[in-house]
């Protein structure tokens, strides 16, 4: 990690500590502040992340600011036959800021504007992809390291249709993100360096509704069209439903399809029971599959093959007037088909693992 | 992806909000934040049909050739 990004992520976490003591400090009525810690690991795989959420409203406004600081700490591990890399241990941080604003007028519609903006890798995948170009080409004509880092901006409104029982929204969003790009030797001439900077339009649409007196469902639908890419198509389903005075179901069912051939689903189901509605605690199974990334395997490519995961997670929630402590935690499962043999230098990315999760989360209401 | 958006425009009868009490629970609530919100953030990294929020995330392999 440069020096350049750690002061980026120390500049962060003490940006995420003075929010958080100035709004205990000013206690502000009518804003609450949210802490998150998440922890994701495996034997060669370490994953963090640490979130501060500010939630300030008004009767004309409700700002939402959100600071994160992430972590991910991998065992970079060539192919058996790579002769020329080394396995390495490589941290990377990444510090990320949004804003969402919706503004509250008199009618049942309510704009909504936003914001964020990142710096780092977004994810394990890349840190170990771009350690796997590092080793294999740095020094060689056309190669230069990355900078991942980017933004994205949206607009929409919300519609409460039948106030008090259902509500539509929309969003706009745009994104630009550089990324950290793959590369192919040339013979004679400089590396081939993939494509860097992604430029993402997106439209979302969700409505929320009490269908009974024991039902809330939510359906979300969303169409992502990224440079050099088809328009990825996205929809998801969620229902919750009170069994009982104590007993709470909750069900997610999730779709995506890109052309040419990348297709994913998942399904979730979590029980929970409350005691009074101040302790709560529950169970939640979830299974997800895709069918890979890869369009040709005689090719060789970094292109992830198709994956089956399930994870199974407990919670504890204690609920006060004004605090709200969670802890949830299980394990987590990731299985991959084989690697194609013309992309064997890859098989170490896209092994199989078992990975422990942790998630504690901690709101005061001022 | 047609029969999503039916499901949504048929919307649903109206329930008087003195019978949306259980509705109401911290836990029956879709909640962006706070102690209540569910799903863990970081899988998003592993599954690729997973990252909802487009661009690099969601680009799946950002680094791939």
């Amino acid at each position: 990690m440069t020096m350049p990004m750690r002061r980026t992520v120390s500049v962060a976490m003490v940006a995420l500590a003075s929010v958080w003591v100035a709004l205990v400090r000013a206690g502000l009525p009518g804003t609450e502040a949210t802490l998150a810690v998440e922890a994701l690991e495996c034997g060669d795989i370490r994953l963090r992340e640490m979130n501060l959420q500010a939630d300030r409203s008004s009767s004309r406004h409700q700002y939402v600011l959100s600071v994160t600081a992430g972590r991910i700490d991998i065992d970079y591990g060539p192919a058996r036959y790579d002769i020329l890399s080394q396995p390495v241990r490589r941290v990377e941080e990444r510090a990320a800021a949004e804003l969402t604003m919706r503004f509250r007028t008199d009618a049942d519609f309510i704009p909504l504007a936003g914001g964020d903006g990142y710096r780092g890798f977004a994810d394990f995948r890349s840190v170990w992809l771009d350690e796997y170009y590092r080793q294999s080409f740095s020094g060689v004509p056309g190669y230069a390291p990355a900078s991942p880092h980017g933004w994205s901006v949206f607009a929409g409104g919300r519609w409460s249709y039948m106030p008090g029982a259902a509500i539509l929204q929309g969003t706009l969003v745009q994104q630009d993100d550089t990324v950290s790009p793959g590369y192919e030797p040339q013979i004679g001439r400089p590396l081939l360096r993939g494509r860097e900077r992604l430029r993402t339009t997106a439209v979302r649409v969700s409505t929320e509704n009490v269908a009974t007196s024991t039902v809330r469902t939510l359906m979300e639908i969303s169409a992502t069209s990224t440079t050099g890419r088809d328009t990825r198509y996205a929809v998801q389903g969620s229902v919750n439903w009170a069994v009982s005075d104590t007993v709470t179901l909750r069900g997610v069912v999730a779709g995506e399809r890109e052309q040419p051939a990348f297709h994913a689903t998942s399904v979730a189901l979590t029980g929970e029971r409350d005691w009074k509605a101040r302790w709560f605690a529950g169970l939640a199974v979830r299974g997800y599959r895709d069918s890979g990334e890869v369009v040709d395997p005689l090719i060789g490519s970094s292109a992830a093959p198709a994956l089956r995961t399930v994870h199974i997670a407990a919670s504890l929630r204690w609920q006060g007037e004004r605090m709200a402590v969670r802890l949830e935690g299980g394990p987590y499962r990731t299985r991959y088909d084989n690697v194609a043999l013309a992309s064997a230098q890859f098989a170490r990315l896209y092994r199989d693992r078992n990975w422990r999760r942790g998630q504690c989360t901690a709101s005061w209401k001022f | 992806m047609a029969a999503a958006i039916a499901a949504m425009l048929a919307g649903c009868a109206a329930v008087p909000v003195w019978r949306q009490g259980l509705v109401s629970k911290p836990n029956m609530v879709f909640n962006d934040r706070g102690a209540f919100v569910y799903g863990p953030r970081l899988n998003a990294q592993i599954e690729p049909g997973s990252a909802n929020n487009g661009g690099a995330t969601a680009a799946g392999c950002t680094a791939c050739k």
